[in-house]
């Protein structure tokens, strides 16, 4: 069985169709690689398969369960954890309270147990404190743990909402394009920790990215989004040579970027 | 004594607070009867105003309708003393109650809208409370309005403004722990992660319908106590105190102190309600100033709002606390740490290939 199964979903902005009938599958374990031109939908797609974008037909599963009618929050608390690609860090908070957020949210203890601290919210806050270090330490953030997110370089900020997905111990991470703004070799240490994820933790990923040479490098399967429909797929080395992708993307702006991946 | 050790520990602040609150203590000891009086209004206002501030400051949330939520309170309290015979405790326990619940209600339009559209909403909210609510044969009982006689603690009369003024001092105590305890804890932080991204604290699993409606029943309960608070000095209930153009002045004079300042929230109460009778006492050419503050707070905290938001984007109170730090160079812990960090920061990867 699949962990995510997306099936037959559309979704329409007024008079632009952003996702036509799309369907697909992720399997436990996979990184899958989601590309194709700007403007494709596949930050729509995240957005259903995330709960922040209802759509207008179709239907999610996740684990084998219906989740199309579920709150973002619903399936976060499920194991669908995300990324943005406009990063949504929380400026007020420090590094540290960022991924705190994220974790305590999980903690079984009503909002007023938590103000009135009693015996088990502690236990429950301690554990967390626990838990948000050990991530902290996995993505090496711990020198910015008391800086506030929104001081932070870009990178930086990519690598907190990295750590709040990840403090919630995901099944399924969602990465919207996270190595944009990055740099060659902040890109190479991304791809490390892609494959750290996947062997540590055991998450299963599926990316959206415009740098084709980390898709190929880490996916293990991709599908390809042109003008919100699906219209290619398979292994990395498959998709590479297939013909509608490359005439999808020399007819867009990411044409070189394929080319530079070849060669 | 450990309770001590701990304050000193915890730096300047608590310090201060433990200072200020000796001191709000002994108050009624160096002045009479009226500013006494004076004083228990102004702890009612800043009761009101921490409410406001977990909606506005902690929340993110624009709200235009605090007055008369605070009226709200005062209103169901007067009515239910004068016309129901109850005690005053209870009926402002009630009160306090009743408004919680409210503020799940008039917190419904922020699950859908934000920013400008929320503001409007809230103003149209506070009118309709302003206009029809307070106003109405139950709540004011006619023109006239309501009056109380002041209540008793117990055996204890607090006919003496000075005896009043320490009962509201211990609301306005307790009201500053719960918002420091919600501030500093987990809710606050996820009150903050909402303020920061929606769609970032949905992803992580924050429930925005949950806290968001909890943050406005929480601050619009804290804004009917200070109604509570202040219909007990007072004696009266009359609608006018509590109108949308208060609540304006309300939101205005927070965001000038510092919209998530619990020293703001003060100081915008004291800026309010002793403005005027401080010029007033001090005669002269105040006299005449006290007349024109009196007429025109509203184009004082116009103006004021204004040169704030040019010089200390984040209020009064944040803006001279980072100016102290920086010329004082306390102790400041630089924010964003040293380059090098980054290299520390990421031992895998670099090296690949």
């Amino acid at each position: 069985m699949a962990l995510l199964d997306v099936r037959g979903v559309s979704v329409r902005f007024g008079g632009l169709q952003a996702l036509r009938d799309v369907s697909f599958h992720v399997n436990a374990g996979e990184v899958v690689g989601l590309i194709g031109p700007n403007g494709a939908g596949k930050t729509t797609l995240f957005n259903v398969v995330s709960g922040l974008q209802p759509a207008d037909t179709g239907r999610v599963f996740f684990s084998g369960q219906d989740i199309s009618g579920l709150a973002p929050e619903e399936r976060s608390l499920l194991g669908i954890g995300r990324t943005f690609q406009s990063v949504q860090v929380f400026r007020e908070l420090t590094v540290e309270e960022n991924v705190s957020v994220a974790r305590e949210v999980r903690e079984r203890v009503g909002p007023l147990a938590a103000v009135l601290r009693t015996p088990w919210a502690r236990v429950e806050a301690r554990r967390s404190e626990e838990k948000v270090r050990a991530v902290l330490h996995f993505l090496g953030l711990e020198p910015y743990r008391k800086s506030l997110a929104g001081d932070l370089p870009l990178g930086i900020q990519r690598r907190v909402e990295l750590a709040r997905a990840l403090v919630g111990e995901p099944k399924l991470l969602l990465l919207d394009e996270p190595a944009s703004g990055m740099d060659t070799a902040e890109t190479m240490g991304l791809a490390e920790d892609l494959e750290r994820m996947r062997r540590v933790l055991g998450v299963t990923i599926l990316l959206v990215e415009h740098d084709m040479r980390l898709v190929m490098e880490v996916s293990d399967y991709i599908y390809v989004l042109d003008f919100g429909e699906l219209i290619a797929e398979g292994r990395p080395s498959q998709v590479r040579s297939d013909p509608r992708v490359i005439e999808a993307y020399l007819g867009g702006e990411g044409g070189e970027k394929v080319g530079a991946a070849r060669g | 004594m450990k309770v001590l050790l701990r304050l000193l520990k915890g730096g300047v602040l608590p310090v201060v607070a433990l200072g200020g609150f000796l001191l709000a203590l002994l108050l009624p000891l160096a002045v009479g009867k009226y500013w006494s009086f004076l004083a228990a209004q102004t702890l009612a206002y800043a009761i009101a105003l921490t409410g406001l501030m977990i909606v506005v400051g902690l929340l993110g949330q624009p709200s235009l309708m605090h007055a008369e939520l605070m009226g709200f309170g005062a209103a169901v309290t007067a009515t239910l003393v004068e016309v129901k015979g109850w005690n005053f405790w209870v009926a402002g326990a009630v009160a306090v109650a009743v408004a919680f619940v409210t503020g799940v209600v008039v917190g419904l339009p922020a699950l859908r809208i934000r920013g400008l559209a929320l503001a409007i909403v809230t103003l149209a909210i506070g009118r309709l409370f302003d206009q029809l609510v307070l106003p109405s044969q139950l709540l004011s009982g006619g023109v006239g309005g309501r009056s109380i006689s002041r209540p008793s603690l117990g055996p204890i009369s607090l006919e003496a403004d000075q005896l009043y003024y320490e009962v509201a001092l211990a609301a306005f105590v307790a009201v500053v722990f719960l918002a420091v305890s919600i501030r500093r804890g987990k809710l606050g932080r996820i009150f903050r992660a909402i303020k920061g991204s929606e769609r970032g604290a949905a992803a992580s699993g924050v429930s925005l319908t949950r806290y968001k409606l909890l943050g406005f029943a929480f601050s619009t309960a804290l804004a009917a106590l200070g109604g509570v608070v202040g219909v007990g000095a007072s004696g009266s209930f009359t609608p006018a105190p509590y109108d949308w153009v208060h609540s304006i002045t309300f939101l205005a004079m927070l965001v000038i102190m510092g919209a998530d300042s619990l020293t703001g929230a003060v100081l915008a109460s004291v800026v309010m309600i002793d403005m005027v009778p401080l010029f007033q006492g001090a005669g002269g050419v105040f006299q005449t100033l006290s007349k024109f503050f009196e007429q025109s707070i509203q184009l004082f905290s116009g103006v004021l709002l204004i040169g704030v938001l040019v010089l200390a984007p984040k209020g009064l109170v944040p803006g001279a606390a980072s100016f102290l730090r920086r010329r004082l160079v306390l102790a400041t812990p630089s924010r964003a740490p040293a380059p090098v960090a980054e290299e520390e920061a990421k031992p895998v990867g670099v090296g690949r290939k």
